[in-house]
């Protein structure tokens, strides 16, 4: 096996929200010079399948990965699941799950768009839109930009999507552990201190969550992050300890959508990585 | 903003909802500045949410001497709890302070200081882009009451119209100048205070590199004032203080009685910011000059200056020597006297050169006053030490 020096555990591709297929990821990985990485869709196992079916055996090592949107009573969570069998029930049925949650929230969606506003797309569009793994706000917001209600993404987001107010359903986060560790795979939280992407969440609440997660089987936490800075990084090398996870580490990386770089994610030189990243490798390596 | 600096505002809310648009127009811009310094100009941004932070780091990778201005506490907050103070620069909005109606109660080389309300006071600083020597007096500060030394730290920088000030809390503070003033019974006190406290600065050893060499500054100012004199006395004036030796004991450096400061019961020693080490010699010249020296052409200089005549003047200066000393010989207090003499003039002439004294009637007889006096006293002397 390879000796593994740069590695990059949390990627999109065009499964969910990212621009890239799955093979224009591994070509790109190979091409930066990643040893290891893991393609991580919200709420879908598809691209990793599509990367293991186009594997040589030269090719950078690789991990099936997964992030899930959760929600429950006490906030919105990411959470990452690694090397779980992408063939077995549990994982795909957590997938099921947040995909008829997701179909429920676009369908309403259209629905309100029409309704209210009188944004209309030819049927074709729609089922190319609903036969997508991971359709939400973005895919929507473009097609209002290509059918000329809107000017930007953006607009169409903040402006018509977002004016529906619903409670939507979500996997609850002790659904989503279950289901990868049920899988054979190793849940993590994703880039804990910034919650499901866009809150802060530090010092004790941090600690509360981490208490709540871990008593459902969370194993890790993503500490190694593009958008982290030194010190958000110590806090989540710190609670590894308390909680004795394993740590990770990984980009976000979502091709043109964010000008996120693969391999960014702040990992030091080999020789500074702490135990419980090499814990994590020697646990999903053979 | 100087030519290779751009400043680029950061406006209302930055969070998911337009984190990529923002995130691309920031990015135009940096790319039409290529090569130029980066200020984010955080006035009038309202929030920030991770989206934001996580631009802004991605945005430092390119551009690693990209700072932030003027952050509200609350935009500050959000940098101090996610690190970003401690791998950027950050520098908070300055809260506007007026000083107008407000009381004098100091003045030294750099500032001057006022009393804002009972128990605050705020020095204003001379040089408009001050924020450096803002720095470089809360460090000396500290490092002086570290040293044991007790004094005021400032808690706040604010902004006083074109300048900056830092704030002290002073409470129920009265100067020394003050009490002389308004209490001449008081001047024996005073004095025992006074030479109290400049003891216990001259005492403290302070570890090497922490502050500037006052010989250094001394040998700058006989560097200038040595082409005002005679020759022979220009270059022996070098050498006198070429010849002190190297000393690690704390000086002031503008110590005098509206540096003092009784609050409570307890003295304070304020304006920190021309603390050095060196020989007593060069803090008994400043001395010197704060009370005579200064005065001695025009004797109402001390009365508008510290409030107090120059009679007053001359003896708190004269008893101030002698309790210094502990040693009441005449003979002796003369000749630390005249050695402190030396260094005063030797900056006064500068000083007053540089300020144009050479152009008016006044300024001129009062340089040759004391051009005739410091020609005299370095024919007398063959050390400035004692």
């Amino acid at each position: 096996m390879r000796d593994i020096e740069l590695i990059d555990l949390h990627m999109h591709s065009v499964v969910s929200d990212g621009t890239d297929t799955p093979e224009e990821i591994l070509s790109k990985v190979k091409s930066c010079g990643i040893d290891m990485f893991s393609v991580t869709d919200h709420d879908a196992v598809a691209g990793c399948c599509t990367v293991l079916g186009n594997l040589a055996p030269d090719d950078p090592a690789f991990i099936t990965g997964v992030e899930f949107s959760c929600k429950d009573d006490h906030g919105k969570y990411h959470i990452l699941g690694y090397n779980y069998d992408p063939d077995a029930q549990p994982i795909n049925d957590v997938v099921a799950l947040g995909h008829g949650y997701r179909m429920r929230k676009v369908n309403a969606r259209l629905d309100f768009l029409k309704e209210n506003f009188g944004f209309d797309f030819p049927k074709e569009e729609i089922d190319a839109l609903l036969a997508l793994q991971n359709p939400g706000k973005p895919h929507i917001g473009n097609l209002m930009v290509k059918y000329g209600y809107v000017s930007s993404k953006e607009d169409a987001i903040n402006n018509y999507i977002n004016k529906l107010h619903f409670k939507s359903d979500y996997v609850r986060p002790e659904e989503a552990i279950t289901g990868i560790l049920e899988s054979g795979g190793i849940p993590v939280l994703a880039h804990p201190s910034y919650g499901s992407g866009d809150q802060l969440i530090l010092g004790d609440e941090m600690d509360a969550r981490l208490q709540r997660l871990t008593g459902f089987g969370l194993q890790g936490v993503e500490a190694f992050y593009s958008g982290f800075t030194p010190k958000l990084c110590k806090q989540m090398l710190d609670f590894a300890d308390k909680y004795d996870l394993y740590v990770t580490a990984g980009s976000d990386y979502h091709g043109k959508n964010k000008l996120i770089e693969l391999g960014d994610n702040n990992l030091p030189d080999k020789s500074d990585w702490p135990d419980r990243l090499t814990a994590f490798l020697n646990a999903v390596i053979p | 903003m100087t030519d290779n600096t751009i400043t680029i505002p950061l406006q209302g809310r930055i969070s998911s909802d337009n984190a990529a648009s923002v995130e691309q127009e920031l990015t135009d811009r940096l790319a039409e500045n290529e090569g130029a310094g980066i200020i984010f100009d955080a006035s009038s941004l309202e929030y920030i949410s991770s989206a934001g932070l996580r631009i802004i780091l991605r945005l430092k990778k390119n551009h690693p001497d990209l700072k932030i201005i003027n952050a509200s506490p609350e935009i500050y907050d959000i940098f101090e709890m996610t690190g970003f103070t401690e791998m950027m620069t950050v520098e908070r909005a300055y809260r506007e302070v007026s000083i107008e109606g407000c009381e004098e109660i100091g003045r030294g080389a750099n500032g001057t200081i006022y009393r804002i309300d009972k128990d605050n006071v705020v020095k204003v600083f001379n040089n408009p882009d001050a924020l450096e020597d803002i720095k470089h007096e809360r460090e000396v500060a500290k490092l002086a009451l570290i040293l044991g030394i007790p004094t005021a730290i400032s808690y706040d920088v604010v902004k006083v119209g074109n300048s900056y000030g830092s704030v002290y809390e002073l409470l129920n503070a009265r100067s020394f100048s003050k009490i002389l003033a308004g209490d001449p019974d008081k001047l024996d006190w005073c004095v025992k205070e006074f030479v109290d406290m400049l003891r216990k600065i001259h005492s403290t050893v302070v570890p090497e590199g922490k502050l500037p060499d006052m010989k250094e500054t001394a040998i700058k100012w006989a560097g200038f004032t040595k082409d005002y004199l005679p020759d022979a006395a220009g270059t022996k004036l070098l050498d006198l203080i070429n010849a002190v030796p190297h000393d690690d004991h704390m000086i002031h450096g503008d110590y005098h009685t509206k540096n003092l400061e009784l609050q409570n019961d307890e003295v304070l020693l304020i304006d920190m910011d021309t603390l050095a080490v060196g020989h007593p010699i060069f803090e008994l010249g400043s001395i010197y000059n704060a009370f005579i020296g200064f005065s001695e052409y025009d004797e109402e200089h001390i009365l508008k200056f510290q409030g107090f005549d120059q009679q007053t003047a001359n003896t708190f200066w004269k008893k101030t020597l002698a309790m210094y000393l502990e040693d009441g010989s005449e003979e002796r207090i003369r000749e630390v006297e005249d050695k402190a003499r030396i260094i005063g003039y030797t900056r006064l002439i500068r000083r007053s050169v540089r300020r144009g004294g050479l152009e008016s009637e006044a300024g001129r007889a009062e340089i040759d006053l004391w051009k005739g006096e410091l020609n005299e006293l370095l024919a007398s002397y063959d050390t400035l030490l004692f």
